[in-house]
């Protein structure tokens, strides 16, 4: 087995046995039946008492052969509106760059807190889309109506 | 620090100080006392303090002499004679204490202090256990000659007191919890390794006399400490693992698992072996296996299992519990066997665990962990099954185990995550009640995995219990198996057989059930049951006789508040996919909507997901006539929010509504409702956004499905005098509301998505409008939002290029431009809007690539403009503008035309601005920009170094000019730079130059910590 798929196989083991409240993650399973560890599906749950409280996020994480000395891609599916997500849903987050915050060690359990903790926190220097990006600096009720809307559309129950 | 406290100089003002430092003090003192006596620590008086302290009473004063010892040892190097006089002092210290009365946070910090001197000094005390216990048993620092193998050691570990017992545990178990953080690769340190081990007989001697004591001299203490003392060195073991040391270990295996039955002993050695099993389980011999075997058969196992699950979650019962399940993780593979019989047995045992008392997660807190131990099982299973022998996985039996437990473990969690009554659920805590959602999720995976290996058998078996549920009355287990059933609707593929399956659950009396309310059946089940309604979507597209049934109970639910918005999700999931089943039905559902509408509690979220189903319905009807009928029919019920709106509008600034009105309810959701009068105008301005969220759906729902096949017998709409009247009516709704509404950004927004629903389709429909139409509201006067206009226009300009409107792309582009060019030029400045900046060069740039003649045909000074706002945009600071420009330049360097006259001024253009565009691209490589743009400015410079012969001469001149912003790179630097560019001619690799380059040109303090 290669490295990627014994780390992905051990990752697995460990979300089984601790992962955050309200979170789920997943490999999905191929047209087979079996199971693609490669790539996984997560939801991310809004953060209690802020505006994304309530909601839950679908995400696709996708391993490259190379996991992980080079980091997954994270995307939400449907693209989300947030300052930090592009309009095809890519989340645009330092520990997620390998030029940047990567690091093999980094779980995948990280990640997935990584990504809650950048919903409410959004980081204005590495704008990924401009409409959400825009109203967050010049509107802030605006954006955080959209933020309302978006989490309706995407419930945790 | 300015108010640093002066160094002590006499020894009761040390003492004073450390007795402070340990006394409720703010913190701003305490860093004051602790920084004083750091330096007086590091200082040259150092040795000498400690050896003051550790003379002196008081067990803090005593610890903080240890402490200082330490720091010395650390911190300076000793020759070996002076350091074995250290040794010396230290044992003597500590066989002072331990008849002085210290307490044993002296004691400890003594025993750290001669592995810390270990640690050092190994080479000056290689035999370290042996001669401390030597030293021990005589009361004084013993001379280190004397230890050899002669000395008598079971004997004067026999006469040990418990106390001096206790100390030497202490030092063995923190030489290896210390000596296993020194790295055992570092060659220094090897030797340091290889002494450790030649101490290790010496170690399991002393553990083995607690363990097994002699004539029956048991002493808990001791014991337990031997316990934790083992505990790190199969931790020391397990990271440096050498055989000889794993046989010491292993001896003592056994004697640890006869202390789990001293009650005072069992949660030490619980845990030590639960950790050992889960972590290193090669540790263990088939012997160890055997016994604990054995164990779990005893009349004490059968107890604390019997207790657990009963209920006990106390610490005790659950470690029991983990205990079992670690073991179960080590013999993962004999309990695979069949033919094992007391693995079997074992793993019954393990089923059995699901059954304890309570609920997951709220009360039960080992069911989580064993369904973890069983999912896991279960994949290993599949493995094994997938890897070996494919055509077993049918064969094997599932009235054997280990099927047959897997079967049980199936139907012990569907009973275990069955809600409890509302009251009980209510009780819990927000942490209880994620916790049982979580356990839930848990099972769902399970069953997930079991499906793999069973298939069919375990649809049939949620089947029958979804049957037996309802014939019962038994509305928790009906939820539960639900639950179960659409967990695996993901898993379930086509076929006869699970169709039949599924048709018992959806022909059985569930949807008439369902029907009948919350009187029947709860809302949590009834929530359940319409959510396998969407997870089996696919199933009614093969069942259409199901299909009327399924969705008049969903309509029925969307009234209810608790129940709206799932079901409106499925009504929609289900017309979209069966729309051309339903297509007959279409009056009953525009009948179903305008019922619904009368309905106060209606969620717009909900009705808007309703009206998008029924606009998918009529995508798919057979005629025009009839699509523009039913299309009709709900514009006209849409049209009553939107005259109200107008009507409310057209009141006076401050007129007010009473807030029972009935359209109140239409204009607010019900948790925004107001409690007293509100303003006309705020209702207009909600019913506004209501009516053209409705019109968004009725557009998107009318888009033809992506998935169309091409003998599609839904009949294509040609242009006709009704559809022409419904454009003209859908636009006349738009520009009324978006001259009253438009500093509304919601409005905006939703304008512009109805506009965009007709961009993508290929055939003529009720939103897609003739070009001019579209064109015209475009440039109309907007109050807010402008940017979101652009972007529009931007799609709207991309989208002509592809279907039948291709002749109108030059018409509308000579309008289109000049308009967005009139938008930028009103910026005070280029950043002052830079959402509006950026779709703006967006476009631009589109068009550019597939019309360059018809932006290059603007007149000279509109294009310098454009040009340098793009040059503004690329020399800025914000980075998605800044992203859009580079791709403009990009677009610009390699555009062509087959036009002469084009070229002509796409060359002109580019010598002149060829050498700005470098001497940008260099300003931004040489420092300028943020690392995060590079990437994107890499573009352009390869397209420029690739296409263009100036490029590098350019280049040069950018990189040499004064205003370059670095001073750290040399101009052999730059020039090195420019050669490595050049040869790449624009290559992949560039991007890597370009960024090495940026770092030099910051200097190397920006390097990324990583």
């Amino acid at each position: 087995m290669s490295l990627c798929t014994l780390r992905l196989g051990e990752e697995r083991k460990h979300w089984r046995k601790d992962h955050p409240f309200g979170f789920w993650a997943r490999p999905v399973k191929n047209p087979q039946g079996v199971l693609d560890l490669k790539t996984w599906e997560c939801g991310i749950p809004g953060k209690e008492k802020t505006i994304w409280e309530g909601g839950l996020f679908k995400m696709t994480m996708t391993f490259p052969d190379e996991y992980p000395t080079k980091p997954p891609k994270c995307k939400f599916t449907p693209p989300l509106f947030h300052p930090n997500v592009y309009p095809s849903g890519t989340v645009c987050l330092s520990i997620l760059n390998e030029d940047d915050g990567w690091r093999p060690a980094i779980t995948i359990k990280q990640i997935a807190l990584g990504v809650q903790d950048l919903l409410d926190n959004p980081n204005p220097d590495s704008p990924a889309q401009a409409e959400a990006y825009n109203l967050f600096k010049k509107d802030r009720a605006e954006y955080e109506k959209r933020v309302k809307r978006e989490v309706r559309a995407n419930p945790a129950t | 620090m300015e108010n640093n406290l002066p160094v002590p100089t006499t020894l009761p003002e040390v003492e004073h100080l450390i007795n402070e430092l340990y006394k409720p003090n703010p913190p701003e003192t305490i860093s004051q006392i602790q920084e004083a006596l750091q330096r007086l620590q590091k200082s040259p008086q150092g040795w000498q303090l400690a050896q003051s302290l550790l003379a002196r009473p008081g067990d803090n004063i005593k610890f903080f002499g240890a402490l200082t010892i330490i720091v010395k040892l650390n911190t300076e190097r000793l020759s070996d004679d002076d350091a074995l006089s250290v040794l010396q002092n230290l044992i003597t210290w500590l066989v002072h204490s331990l008849s002085d009365g210290s307490g044993p946070i002296v004691i400890r910090k003594l025993c750290s202090a001669l592995v810390t001197y270990y640690i050092h000094y190994s080479h000056t005390w290689s035999k370290c256990i042996r001669h401390l216990l030597y030293s021990l048993g005589r009361n004084a620092a013993m001379p280190i000659e004397e230890v050899g193998d002669t000395l008598p050691l079971e004997q004067i570990i026999r006469e040990l007191s418990t106390q001096k017992f206790l100390a030497a545990s202490w030092f063995a178990a923190t030489l290896a919890e210390e000596t296993e953080k020194v790295d055992s690769k570092s060659t220094k340190y090897i030797s340091l390794h290889e002494r450790v081990l030649d101490n290790a007989n010496d170690v399991a001697a002393l553990m083995a006399s607690a363990l097994v004591p002699m004539e029956g001299a048991f002493d808990v203490s001791s014991q337990r400490e031997a316990i934790n003392c083992l505990q790190s060195w199969f931790l020391y073991a397990q990271r440096t693992p050498k055989q000889p040391l794993i046989q010491i270990l292993q001896a003592l295996v056994q004697p640890t698992i006869n202390c789990l039955l001293i009650e005072d002993l069992y949660e030490t050695t619980v845990e030590l072996l639960t950790d050992t099993l889960s972590n290193w389980q090669q540790f263990f011999t088939r012997h160890h296996i055997d016994s604990l075997y054995a164990l779990f058969d005893s009349e004490w196992a059968q107890q604390r299992y019997q207790d657990l699950i009963r209920g006990d979650f106390d610490f005790d019962a659950i470690q029991f519990g983990l205990f079992m399940l670690a073991f179960g993780d080590a013999q993962m593979v004999e309990m695979m066997d069949t033919t094992d019989a007391r693995a079997q047995a074992f793993l019954a045992g393990l089923a059995g665990l699901l059954t304890a008392q309570g609920h997951p997660a709220a009360e039960d807190k080992i069911f989580v962990p064993a369904l973890e131990l069983w999912s896991a099982f279960v994949e290993n299973l599949v493995d094994t099954l997938y890897s070996e022998h494919t055509e077993l996985t049918n064969n094997l039996p599932w009235d054997k185990p280990p099927l047959s437990q897997v079967m049980q473990v199936v139907s012990h969690s569907w009973q275990k995550i069955q809600y409890p009554p509302p009251d009980i659920y209510n009780s819990w805590d927000s942490t209880e009640k994620a916790g049982f959602g979580d356990a839930r999720k848990d099972v769902a995976d399970f069953l997930q995995a079991v499906y793999t290996i069973s298939g069919l058998p375990l649809i049939s078996l949620f089947v029958d219990l979804i049957l037996r549920a309802l014939s019962n009355s038994a509305w928790a287990e009906l939820e539960a198996a639900s639950f179960c059933l659409g967990a695996l609707s993901d898993s379930v593929s086509e076929g006869n057989s699970y169709d039949d399956a599924l048709t018992k659950v959806f022909g059985s009396s569930l949807f008439d059930l369902l029907r009948q309310g919350q009187n029947i059946i709860p809302v949590r089940s009834r929530q359940t049951c319409l959510y396998l309604i969407e997870r089996y979507s696919e199933y009614f597209v093969r069942h259409a006789e199901y299909l009327p049934a399924a969705l008049n109970l969903l309509f029925s639910a969307v009234a209810d508040r608790h129940l709206a918005l799932p079901s409106s999700k499925s009504i929609f999931t289900l017309c979209s996919s069966c729309r051309k089943l339903l297509t007959s039905e279409i009056d009953a559902f525009l009948e179903q909507y305008s019922a619904l509408r009368n309905n106060q509690d209606l969620d717009s979220l909900a009705e808007e997901r309703v009206i998008g189903a029924i606009a998918a319905i009529i995508q798919s009807l057979p005629s025009e006539e009839l699509k523009l009928n039913a299309v009709r029919r709900l514009l006209t019920m849409v049209g009553v929010d939107v005259s109200a709106c107008l009507q409310f509008k057209s009141a006076q600034d401050n007129a007010l509504v009473n807030h029972n009105e009935p359209i109140i309810f239409r204009a607010f959701e019900i948790s925004q409702r107001p409690s007293s009068p509100v303003l006309a105008h705020e209702v207009a301005s909600q019913l506004a956004i209501r009516a053209l969220r409705c019109l968004c759906s009725i557009a998107k729902g009318l888009q033809a499905p992506v998935d169309l096949d091409s003998d599609d017998e839904s009949t294509q709409m040609g242009s006709s005098p009704d559809l022409e009247r419904i454009h003209a009516d859908i636009i006349g709704i738009l520009v009324q509301l978006k001259g009253l509404f438009s500093s509304s950004a919601e409005v905006v927004d939703a304008i512009c998505t109805i506009l965009r629903a007709g961009f993508s389709e290929s055939d003529p429909g009720p939103f897609v409008f003739p070009p001019q139409m579209v064109t015209e509201l475009i440039i109309s006067d907007w109050q807010s939002r402008i940017a979101t206009v652009v972007n529009t226009a931007s799609a709207f300009a991309s989208s002509l290029n592809a279907g039948r409107f291709k002749q109108h792309v030059v018409p509308t582009l000579r309008t289109l431009l000049p308009w967005v060019f009139n938008l930028l030029h009103q910026l005070p400045d280029p950043e002052a809007d830079t959402e509006l900046s950026q779709y703006g060069i967006e476009f631009a740039q589109k068009v550019l690539s597939r019309r360059p003649e018809v932006l290059m045909s603007q007149s000279a000074n509109v294009l310098e403009f454009l040009f340098a706002f793009a040059m503004k945009l690329l020399n800025g600071n914000e980075p998605l503008p800044k992203a859009a420009a580079a791709e403009f330049w990009t677009t610009f360097v390699t555009a062509k035309s087959d036009e002469p006259n084009v070229q002509i001024t796409l060359n002109d253009a580019m010598a002149h601005f060829g050498p700005l565009l470098s001497q940008s691209l260099m300003q931004n490589i040489g420092g300028r920009a943020s690392r995060s743009d590079l990437d994107k400015l890499s573009d352009p410079l390869k397209k420029l170094i690739f296409q263009h012969v100036h490029a590098s001469k350019w280049l040069e001149a950018a990189l040499n000019d004064p205003s370059f912003p670095s001073d750290k790179v040399s101009s052999e630097d730059k020039a090195l730079f420019l050669k490595k560019l050049v040869s790449l001619r624009g290559g992949r690799p560039t991007n890597q130059v370009v960024r090495d380059f940026w770092l030099a040109c910051r200097g190397s303090s920006f390097a990324y910590a990583s």
